[in-house]
């Protein structure tokens, strides 16, 4: 599967007084997938993976995003690491999720 | 060898109401209890339906569909959001074993859309799918679908636009930029198309209809008998409603 075509990222402040960090991409011959992370410090608040993907099965999907919540920024593409073999991602893969999570990780300074 | 029989289901609902049927049917397969079935329906009135792991704000036109009543409702499955207008589009359900589908997923879609791409051609329409889960026409999106999947079922619903207010449809749908980009157009208006804008005539849903049944039995092998749901269909989807229909279940992500 090649990799994306167009990417961004983005920055604003949370409900909870967090910041929110964003990166998008759109996969080539595949779909969008967006992941916002609230952060306080390095520590994240909150996970969000959002997009026109398909996930099998998908609860898989919230069970990453609760994993997530609580962990230092630096440490999601490990929780990524550990959803191998547990979800089939149709239209993306793990490894754009853990692209972005890396870039986010990268834009928080952290 | 005699074809295997299969349900057929042809009704029409709201948007509630359609998406908590085709739950129901998928929980109610992998219990064994409801016949391998395709439905096909309509929505009435008007509706907009959202992926499973859509962002409402992100797909919609919220103030748009709140200033004109269009009903906008979330899917338990994947994929992108949906305009499905009452005069111009019949939405498929298939719901069945798992094992009728040997493969992998992308497999099965591909077998389920062979059956939209018979459809489409039987108009004499060059139409072709489009892996994951599109049917194109000249490179215009006509039919997307997705598929949900429990252990030993799946339930895989898509639209065929015959004659869709495509210009409602850009109003009413929102696609983020870098999507537009990567199909190489500035609006979704110029990426999708419908049978009747293509054949420059007026196509009527019986003629959808008819199509496509058809192509089901021959893409699918089977022998499509018209049926009806049982009354743990119609109670299992009643319970379901709740959910469609909570602001919950709509904004949860």
């Amino acid at each position: 599967m090649p990799g994306s075509s167009s990417r961004s990222t983005g920055a604003r402040s949370g409900s909870t007084g967090g910041r929110v960090l964003s990166a998008s991409r759109k996969v080539i011959g595949g779909k969008m997938v967006k992941v916002e992370v609230e952060l306080v410090g390095r520590r994240v608040r909150r996970v969000t993976i959002s997009g026109d993907f398909f996930a099998y099965p998908a609860e898989v999907i919230e069970e990453m995003e609760r994993e997530m919540a609580g962990a230092d920024v630096g440490e999601l593409c490990s929780v990524v690491d550990r959803y191998r073999g547990r979800v089939e991602l149709v239209g993306i893969t793990l490894e754009d999720l853990r692209e972005l999570l890396r870039q986010l990780a990268e834009a928080s300074g952290a | 060898m005699a074809r295997p029989k299969w349900r057929l289901i042809v009704d029409m609902g709201d948007g509630y109401w359609n998406m908590a049927v085709d739950e129901a049917m998928l929980i109610l397969r992998d219990r064994g209890e409801i016949p391998n079935t395709i439905r096909l329906y309509a929505f009435r009135p008007s509706c907009v339906t959202i992926g499973y792991f859509q962002k409402v704000a992100e797909s919609v036109n919220l103030d748009y569909v709140r200033q004109r009543g269009i009903p906008v409702v979330r899917r338990v499955t994947g994929g992108g959001s949906v305009y499905h207008d009452e005069h111009g589009e019949v939405t498929y359900c298939v719901v069945a074993d798992i094992s009728e589908f040997p493969g992998s997923i992308e497999d099965s879609y591909r077998r389920i859309c062979s059956a939209l791409v018979r459809a489409v051609r039987s108009f004499g329409l060059p139409a072709e799918f489009k892996p994951v889960n599109d049917v194109v026409i000249r490179g215009r999106k006509v039919s997307g679908s997705a598929q949900a999947r429990r252990s030993r079922a799946l339930m895989q619903h898509g639209t065929l636009m015959y004659d869709t207010d495509l210009e409602e449809l850009a109003r009413v749908l929102k696609a983020p930029a870098e999507k537009l980009r990567a199909h190489g157009v500035s609006s979704i208006y110029e990426r999708v198309t419908t049978l009747s804008r293509e054949l420059g005539r007026k196509v009527r849903r019986e003629e959808v209809v008819g199509a496509l049944v058809r192509a089901f039995e021959v893409e699918l092998g089977v022998r499509l008998a018209r049926g009806s749901y049982t009354r743990g269909e119609e109670e299992l989807a009643r319970q379901l409603l709740k959910k469609y229909r909570s602001e919950e279940w709509l904004y949860r992500r």
